[in-house]
């Protein structure tokens, strides 16, 4: 994928100032007496010129330590070697990085060659077996590093990508990270986490997504279409009509928002004990590098997950309409296209000045 | 791509079986020599702490072309024809300082395989290249008899190279080692987990706290050991030193903070883990000592040009004596010798083996000792440490030898200066201490004087307030702590002559256990 030069672009920064930064100043207060104590933990993919690190930053989110001047809490992930040395180097002192591909990571199984097998060993092993022990240790690390207050997880690529199926490694590892979140207790004082907020990017091209994966997302929401009567006519209030695989078609973006969300949500409600608050769904167009004339869409969704109390105790099942009840309302707010609303110049030139004043706040940083 | 040979010369076969560095701090420090020497103004490395297992090296220099870069690999690891005009110097006024791939074999003890990414911008030309050493290197070329091999050149691994989109931007080297050996990883992973601050002052007061830095792990002591090693800045700026509170002749505070000068003008900042280094040395440390007076400290300077063999040796440098108390933490005790300025090994705590016994001194001393010239022959091809036979090295060491017998005569009459001003102070406290007494078993303020008057060896004058000593009495004791324990017995004995008889034998004892205990 050809290089986005990040900060210069206003389209992403519009999602990072309007849609994350309110999302974590509303964790930093909701978490409030405890952040004192322990500093925020935020885990993201910030890419190499780290722009939101650096904006939650500035507006007191992610704090440096007194004594050392540190910046406390912030764990990356990213792929590529190089991208990875200069997160580390613009960061300067982050709390972990974890090098590889994420869904590897996330997902990695023991096979014959890694089971009882460690890559920091007396025993020798060959560049395969490393590269797998690699992975494990990848992995044992990144789970120790759980659970976080905040989880962005701008990642690149479609979340069901062609022959996948619809659980695909993304969506996989999504699940994963969800349940060590449910599972995990913060390193200093032993309690879990109650409340994370989770911003998930996702490309959004049809023609890269499996058709599978497509069909069950339909499938998925015309039951609520079907079943439940609000939905519907909100559905067809926004659309025009009530045939789910036809907004598939005519609108994927709006469809795969609406769509993507709903099995997150039932997921969280249902099998992890998460009640989740969805704020706005932002979508913009990339020009695709390797098809001239042709685009694709990233979708950015922010949402919010509370512990639900003795989930798995209950004889009721609150989550059922609280599962309605957010489809529904994700429907009814539809999408926020950032393409118009950067149009106007004023917007554009707030945006300018603001990712400039980051960039130059991040860089006189590292100045001796 | 294709994988091709790394051939490096016989000789150097050699120097990798020996083990060419002793630790990851002196396998970057080749790497950071080779980015000052590309005028780099900025090297980053890092090292993913806690992790340890990905190690960055970046440099914004001028980078090195795939030709150049392939003629390394291809058997010019280690010639000499980077510095075979000694005087060459970079931009800035700096010297060269490393040697041709010598960084390769460094890294390559850490780790299995790095990649090496470069955009250079002379020839707006880049590539990227994946270097692969043998996994039992040391042990192949164990097995090579060097002395009877006909080759010229011996394999020591592979690589591959491609070229790559120039990016201005990019401009400089890049290392990238991600595949790193377990034992580097464990030895790291072991140290406990103490992050690095973001200020190197920090890092310093952190450091003197402790006895020695081990007490951190190898990690820190990696970060100490490019900190001193590196040609960057001392951490004032100026020099080492706060003047005002180290003897020096003015002529060496002027030379040194030319030498100071320098270092800045070099404009180069090497990064670790987001901590900008300095050169760790910052004289007197701690500021009061732990008797509560100032610290202080004296600079014996060395200041010398010679010609060895028709061959020129020019130093510059220091040994400074801290008064009295140990310079912490231990790895900055000793000698370090400087080459173009980067250093050679870590500091010696034998001083290049100086022969006299000047026992628990030693750690009162750190000197730095740069070679303006010469001594460049002398050198391993390791880069740290000497061939102790080479007449400019037994050249400097008869120097150092020479100064520091100066520095522990001085040593000494240090010692007699604060025992005697010790001594004298415990008097004049013990003696106010004792008029305070006398003061309050008498009333009034009685005076302690000495006398040649008095009939008696010691007399209580209670008109005039007065304790009268006479000094001259020969039934005092010649010793002057048993003389002293004599003075107040009879101090109590006297004292308690005054009271009524029935009271005596009570005051006396009383009186003496109070002055006793003085």
């Amino acid at each position: 994928m050809a290089h986005i030069d990040f900060t210069k672009d206003i389209l992403k920064h519009y999602v990072r100032r309007y849609g994350w930064l309110p999302a974590c100043q509303q964790q930093k207060h909701a978490i409030g007496k405890r952040s004192k104590r322990i500093p925020l933990r935020y885990f993201t993919f910030c890419a190499a010129e780290a722009i939101d690190v650096f904006m939650l930053e500035r507006e007191g989110i992610l704090q440096r330590d007194e004594q050392t001047g540190r910046l406390e809490g912030v764990f990356f992930c990213e792929e590529n070697e190089e991208a990875f040395g200069r997160i580390a180097d613009l960061i300067g002192s982050p709390e972990q990085g974890f090098l590889g591909d994420f869904a590897k990571i996330v997902l990695f199984e023991d096979d014959e060659d890694t089971r009882e097998q460690e890559l920091y060993s007396d025993e020798p092993h060959s560049e395969s077996v490393r590269k797998k022990l690699r992975y494990k240790d990848v992995h044992r690390c990144l789970r120790e590093a759980f659970p976080f207050d905040i989880i962005n997880l701008d990642v690149c690529g479609v979340m069901f990508p062609l022959r996948t199926g619809v659980i695909a490694p993304l969506l996989k590892s999504l699940i994963r990270i969800l349940e060590w979140q449910t599972q995990s207790a913060f390193p200093l004082n032993n309690r879990p986490c109650e409340q994370f907020v989770l911003f998930l990017t996702s490309h959004i091209d049809p023609d890269r997504t499996d058709e599978s994966a497509i069909q069950q997302l339909v499938n998925r929401v015309s039951e609520n279409v079907d079943t439940n009567a609000e939905f519907r006519s909100i559905f067809i209030n926004r659309f025009g009509y009530s045939e789910v695989d036809r907004l598939a078609t005519d609108n994927f973006p709006e469809f795969f928002c609406l769509a993507l969300p709903k099995v997150m949500i039932h997921l969280a409600l249902f099998r992890l004990g998460w009640d989740v608050t969805y704020g706005p769904v932002y979508v913009y167009s990339r020009d695709d590098a390797y098809h001239e004339n042709r685009q694709y869409q990233i979708m950015h969704s922010v949402s919010v997950y509370r512990r639900i109390r003795d989930f798995g105790r209950r004889l009721d099942e609150p989550g059922a309409g609280q599962y309605a009840r957010i489809v529904t309302q994700i429907a009814n707010e539809g999408v926020v296209w950032v393409d118009d609303i950067v149009q106007q110049p004023e917007v554009r030139r707030e945006l300018a000045q603001d990712l400039r004043r980051i960039v130059e706040s991040r860089d006189r940083f590292r100045k001796p | 791509m294709a994988w091709e040979d790394i051939v490096v010369s016989s000789k150097i076969v050699g120097h990798v079986s020996a083990g060419i560095y002793r630790s990851a701090g002196g396998a970057l420090k080749e790497l950071v020599s080779n980015a000052f020497d590309a005028n780099a103004t900025r090297v980053v490395v890092t090292t993913n702490w806690p992790s340890f297992d990905i190690v960055t090296c970046y440099d914004n220099g001028a980078g090195i072309t795939l030709q150049e870069f392939r003629r390394v690999m291809k058997g010019g690891i280690g010639e000499s024809s980077k510095r075979a005009d000694t005087d060459v110097t970079l931009e800035l006024g700096r010297p060269i300082i490393g040697v041709l791939g010598i960084g390769i074999l460094g890294i390559a003890q850490v780790c299995h395989e790095f990649k090496v990414i470069s955009h250079h911008p002379e020839t707006s030309t880049a590539f990227q290249a994946i270097v692969r050493l043998m996994d039992y290197l040391r042990e192949k070329v164990d097995d090579v008899d060097i002395a009877r091999t006909d080759d010229k050149e011996f394999e020591i691994g592979q690589f591959e190279v491609e070229e790559i989109k120039y990016d201005p931007s990019q401009a400089g080297t890049y290392i990238i080692a991600a595949d790193m050996r377990s034992a580097f990883v464990r030895k790291f992973r072991e140290s406990p987990e103490v992050p690095l601050p973001s200020k190197f002052s920090s890092f310093l007061d952190i450091i003197h706290s402790k006895r020695s830095v081990k007490e951190f792990g190898d990690y820190w002591q990696m970060v100490l050991e490019l900190a001193t090693a590196c040609p960057i800045p001392y951490i004032t700026d100026q020099s080492p030193f706060q003047w005002d509170r180290v003897k020096t002749p003015p002529e060496f505070r002027k030379k040194f903070e030319g030498l100071a000068q320098s270092l800045r003008d070099y404009q180069f900042e090497v990064v670790v883990d987001g901590l900008s280094l300095r050169k760790p040395n910052s004289y007197p440390h701690p500021l009061v000592r732990r008797d509560g007076e100032p610290m202080r400290g004296q600079v014996f300077p060395i200041d010398k040009e010679v010609k060895v063999y028709g061959r020129p040796l020019k130093l510059l440098g220091y040994i400074y004596m801290q008064n009295g108390q140990a310079i912490e933490p231990i790895e900055l005790r000793g000698l370090l010798i400087r080459i173009r300025n980067v250093a050679v090994g870590a500091y010696d705590p034998t001083f290049l083996k100086y022969p006299n016994i000047e026992g628990p001194r030693f750690n009162w001393l750190s000197g730095e000792i740069y070679v303006e010239s010469g001594l460049e022959h002398a050198l391993n091809i390791d880069r740290d440490s000497f061939n102790e036979m080479h007449p400019h090295f037994v050249a400097l060491q008869q120097s150092v030898h020479s100064l520091l017998q100066e520095v522990f005569l001085e040593a000494g009459r240090g010692v007699e200066e604060r025992s005697r001003v010790r001594q004298k102070n415990e008097r004049d406290r013990r003696l106010g201490a004792l008029r305070h007494l006398l003061s309050q078993e008498l009333g009034g303020n009685y005076q302690l004087v000495e006398t040649e008057e008095t009939q008696l060896p010691l007399e209580v004058d209670t008109k005039y307030r007065r304790v009268l000593i006479n000094t001259q009495s020969t039934l005092w004791p010649r010793a002057r702590n048993k003389r002293e324990l004599a003075q107040l017995v009879a101090i109590a004995f006297e004292i308690s002559m005054l009271v009524p008889e029935s009271e005596r034998r009570e005051r006396f004892y009383k009186l003496l256990s109070q002055l006793l205990n003085l």
